[in-house]
């Protein structure tokens, strides 16, 4: 009963919303066929059709351009790996893989001329496409074995299949890399290449019929009409050719590349691999991806037993984690971490004191390699720095051996400053610069003795006091840290102590005010 | 002071009783400015017999202070008193005219690598005792305990003093010495209770655990001793040094306690004290003359002229004919005259076989030691009492004379005038 009531009232609703809709759609239609009148009367018609005219080959022009701007975008945006051999200008010669040989370099060219030469054309059907394929394998195949009875059957069937999974991945690559660029290009680049086709030339057929129609009907309009419809006509074929010659084209080069590799040898991998492979390329942006989470910025602390060392770890951790003591704390390297936000930031790795033995040398040299940056503590009580200076030299010419990349700076700390002359006074902070009380004094001999038997300059040496609850000078130590890392490094270790403990002052400014406060000579003062 | 020129004995002194001849008087003055070859010859001797003391320890651990708290009155800065003596090792004479006590630094300690065979094979037949100075905040003593292993593998019964020194370094700033020196114990409880900050008591507790591996059985004494400089502030500046000295009158060879005890004059003027180093060295270039066949020997009134010498110099008050009679005067012709007698039979004494050569030579030895230090003695009480203007009783020189006389021989008793060799050390 409901059900019957209530299609009955659906009938209804439909139809009243038809008319209402006609009712508002009449009035503005009627404005068409009576502005076209009134052109017509006024015999405002021509003006009317030149400006149309007009509009239209702005327009186009502007697609045109923009068009022509998405295809470069598209080429630029493309994966490094598949961006080769292709390009605006198709006759660019790709780049080859520096590891092919001459006759595989011959096979490259090949295929560079059958993807120049291909015809868009013929490309209707999937088996066209396949056969394309099959093309490019033979041409490759031949070129590399030349003399063989059936060159296109020279690989494993590991080999096949890692083969089928390259092309794949790059050509997805590719096709991910275009997405972005236009709806008109995303549809080109589907799997469906040939049913596109199709269904453009029936859209094309429906449309010739609307203009002939609109000819009879109105012949000024119809000339206006004609002439838009031809420039967008060209437009999309221009648009659907260039992009089917580039899929074309990128395919037979991939196509080519893969074969090369395959009829080289070089696929040849173990069923073991097969299971674990990944593109070099993914293998590489996975790594770094990683790398950039979870590296932490190592920074290397070391000198002779009783310099503080791990007092230096304390301090720039800014909690008791070392385990320190006035007795040599046994053991070899300790790590500590500095977290924020459950990424590692830096690592602390705290060296045991700096031996003489030829073994401990060595070991602590290789370890640095690893660093991105070495901290050497020494005491100002001590004075028999003759360990420091066979370790730091041993230290120093292994970093210079280091050629990858810049060896890690060394910033140079001098503790228990505090016991320095005269003993009973510790009255912070002592102004290096200008000052001379003799406690300061002190501090600029010390420095200077320290600077003349480890190698380095007077304002390279950071004085400090890092007692428990009795520290001095460590935000200088962060800030002469953070000048001579290198930027990267800098810029990860000032993420994470731009977001540690409020208590912590700002570390962008920490040297500046360092050396302006006199804490740590200027260059100036140094050379007096 | 006065010129030197005026401070010589002169020619042709009229006393020729006593033995300090108008020759000797002669060689002193010809070579006034210039260490003669006889002065040199004079300090060979006196090193003959003065007991090295052997200082092991890494630079800046407080050697030299220990140095300048043990012979007191040294007016030369003990840095540049050192002479190179092996490739890695220094020597500094106390003093230096006629060495009393001799200091063995070994330079090369802390840096990489110390052999200490050269340095042992020079110490061995001088070295009397080892003193290895350590600050005691200072944990890496790997040179330090390698060389000690080392000498230790060689002479497993020699004492051994380790200083800790620096101590300060452990207190918190501006904090001074515990009043009473509380270190006489080990206990971690009476230390802590004297006001000894934990972490000094810790440290001087792991040191003394260092060196227990050590071969051999000589007693290992430890001393925290800190000695400061007057500026520094902290009271009293040789702060431990009565335990140093506890510690060497226990393990130390009698020869060095002795040398050390008697270099301290209790009593008498600033340049007295000053001198009595002096006058014990060259009463020990005297008995070295008598004891070693060296050659070209300064004989013992040769060494007694250098001594007056000295004397007049370190009083500074002329030192000429008429001043010579005048001591003379003073001290009385007839103990002179005995001496002279004396000195001949003891030439005599020395040429009997075998007799001679042993007991003879230390009799011999033993009396010019004897005679050279009273007549040093003497030679202050004079010197002193014509610098004051001839006051004071006539008869003080004599006086001076026969207690240093009484003294000396009590002296002799300790330092066994016997050639050294092997282990000298107890």
């Amino acid at each position: 009963m409901s059900r019957k009531r209530s299609g009955k009232a659906s009938g209804a609703f439909y139809l009243r919303a038809a008319m209402m809709l006609i009712a508002l759609a009449l009035p503005i239609f009627s404005l068409t066929i009576l502005g076209s009148l009134w052109l017509w009367q006024n015999n405002a018609l021509l003006i009317w059709a030149a400006a149309a005219l007009a509009i239209t080959a702005a327009i186009y022009g502007l697609e045109r351009w923009l068009l022509g701007g998405a295809i470069t975008e598209a080429d630029s945006a493309l994966p490094p790996e598949s961006k080769e051999g292709e390009g605006q200008d198709s006759r660019r010669a790709p780049d080859a893989d520096p590891m092919w040989t001459e006759r595989e370099l011959a096979a490259w060219t090949d295929v560079n001329e059958l993807a120049d030469s291909v015809a868009t054309e013929q490309l209707t059907s999937r088996d066209a496409i396949l056969e394309l394929g099959t093309k490019t394998v033979e041409t490759v195949a031949r070129r590399i074995h030349p003399g063989a009875k059936d060159p296109l059957w020279r690989f494993t069937v590991p080999e096949a299949l890692a083969l089928i999974e390259r092309v794949s991945g790059e050509l997805r690559g590719f096709f991910l890399g275009s997405i972005p660029y236009g709806d008109r290009l995303t549809v080109a680049q589907a799997l469906t290449l040939y049913r596109w086709r199709s269904a453009i030339t029936i859209a094309e057929r429906a449309y010739d019929v609307y203009r002939v129609i609109r000819a009879i009907v109105n012949p000024l309009t119809a000339i206006g009409g004609e002439m838009r419809e031809q420039t967008q006509r060209q437009m999309i074929d221009e648009v659907r050719n260039a992009a089917a010659k580039r899929i074309a084209q990128v395919y037979v080069r991939e196509v080519g590349r893969a074969a090369i590799d395959l009829y080289s040898g070089r696929m040849r991998v173990t069923a073991k691999e097969l299971e674990t492979t990944v593109s070099s390329a993914t293998e590489a942006d996975r790594k770094e991806a990683a790398r950039i989470v979870a590296e932490p910025v190592r920074i290397l602390i070391a000198g002779q037993t009783g310099g503080g060392k791990s007092s230096l770890v304390n301090a720039l951790c800014g909690d008791i984690r070392a385990a320190i003591d006035v007795l040599p704390t046994p053991g070899g390297y300790t790590f500590h971490e500095l977290k924020r936000e459950g990424a590692p930031a830096a690592m602390l790795i705290d060296a045991p004191g700096a031996g003489s033995s030829e073994a401990t040398i060595a070991d602590l040299a290789e370890r640095a390699v690893t660093c991105d940056l070495i901290v050497w503590v020494v005491s100002a009580a001590r004075v028999d720095r003759e360990t420091d200076r066979k370790v730091l030299a041993a230290l120093r010419s292994r970093l210079q051996a280091i050629s990858n990349r810049r060896p890690p700076p060394v910033v140079f700390v001098l503790t228990h400053i505090d016991k320095l002359r005269p003993f009973m006074e510790w009255n912070p902070p002592y102004d290096l610069g200008s000052s001379s009380t003799p406690k300061a004094v002190s501090i600029l001999e010390a420095m200077r003795a320290t600077a003349e038997d480890l190698g380095a300059a007077v304002q390279e040496i950071i004085p400090a006091v890092l007692e428990p609850g009795r520290t001095y000078n460590v935000d200088a130590i962060w800030g002469r840290m953070l000048e001579v890392m290198p930027d990267a490094e800098r810029s990860r270790l000032m993420r994470t102590l731009t977001q540690s403990a409020a208590d912590r002052p700002r570390w962008r400014t920490l040297w500046s005010q360092a050396v302006g406060a006199g804490r740590v000579l200027t260059g100036r003062l140094a050379k007096n | 002071m006065q010129n030197s020129e005026d401070g010589v004995l002169k020619r042709g002194s009229r006393n020729s009783g006593a033995h300090l001849s108008a020759d000797d008087a002669a060689r002193v003055e010809a070579n006034q400015n210039a260490a003669s070859p006889g002065d040199t010859q004079v300090a060979e001797q006196a090193r003959a017999l003065a007991p090295v003391v052997w200082l092991l320890g890494k630079v800046q651990s407080g050697k030299s202070s220990i140095i300048r708290a043990l012979t007191p009155e040294s007016d030369a800065p003990v840095g540049s008193g050192f002479r190179p003596c092996t490739s890695s090792a220094r020597i500094y004479d106390f003093p230096a005219e006629a060495p009393l006590i001799r200091f063995l630094d070994t330079r090369g300690l802390g840096e990489t690598a110390y052999d200490a065979t050269e340095d042992l094979a020079f110490a061995e037949s001088k070295a009397h005792l080892l003193i290895v100075v350590i600050k005691a905040l200072d944990h890496q003593q790997d040179a330090v305990l390698d060389a000690l292993s080392q000498i230790r593998g060689r002479h497993g019964a020699w004492p051994i003093i380790v200083a800790q020194t620096s101590l300060h370094e452990g207190y918190q700033p501006g904090t001074q010495h515990p009043v009473s020196y509380p270190f006489t114990t080990e206990d971690p409880v009476d230390l802590s209770a004297a006001g000894v900050p934990n972490d000094l008591i810790r440290s001087l507790a792991h040191q003394r655990r260092m060196f227990a591996g050590l071969p051999g059985g000589g007693p290992v004494r430890f001393v925290p001793i800190d000695f400061t400089q007057p500026t520094d502030g902290y009271i009293p500046v040789n702060y431990g040094l009565d335990a140093l000295h506890r510690a060497l009158e226990e393990v130390a060879p009698d020869a060095l306690v002795s040398a050390l005890d008697h270099a301290h004059a209790e009593t008498g003027d600033p340049t007295r004290r000053r001198a009595q180093p002096y006058i014990l060295g060259y009463a020990g270039a005297a008995a070295a003359a008598d004891i070693f066949p060296i050659a070209g020997a300064v004989a013992v009134p040769g060494v007694q002229a250098r001594l007056l010498h000295k004397i007049a110099e370190l009083y500074a008050v002329p030192w000429d004919r008429r001043a010579y009679a005048e001591f003379a005067g003073a001290l009385g012709g007839g103990i002179l005259a005995r001496y002279a007698g004396g000195y001949g039979i003891r030439q005599l004494m020395k040429l009997i076989p075998v007799y001679g050569q042993t007991a003879g030579a230390a009799a011999a030895a033993a009396m010019s030691f004897a005679t050279t230090y009273a007549l040093g003695r003497a030679a202050c009480a004079f010197a002193g009492r014509r610098k004051a203007g001839f006051s004071g009783e006539p008869g003080a020189v004599r006086r001076a004379y026969s207690e240093a006389l009484a003294e000396a021989l009590r002296m002799v008793k300790d330092r066994k005038f016997s050639e050294p060799g092997g282990d000298v050390a107890r």
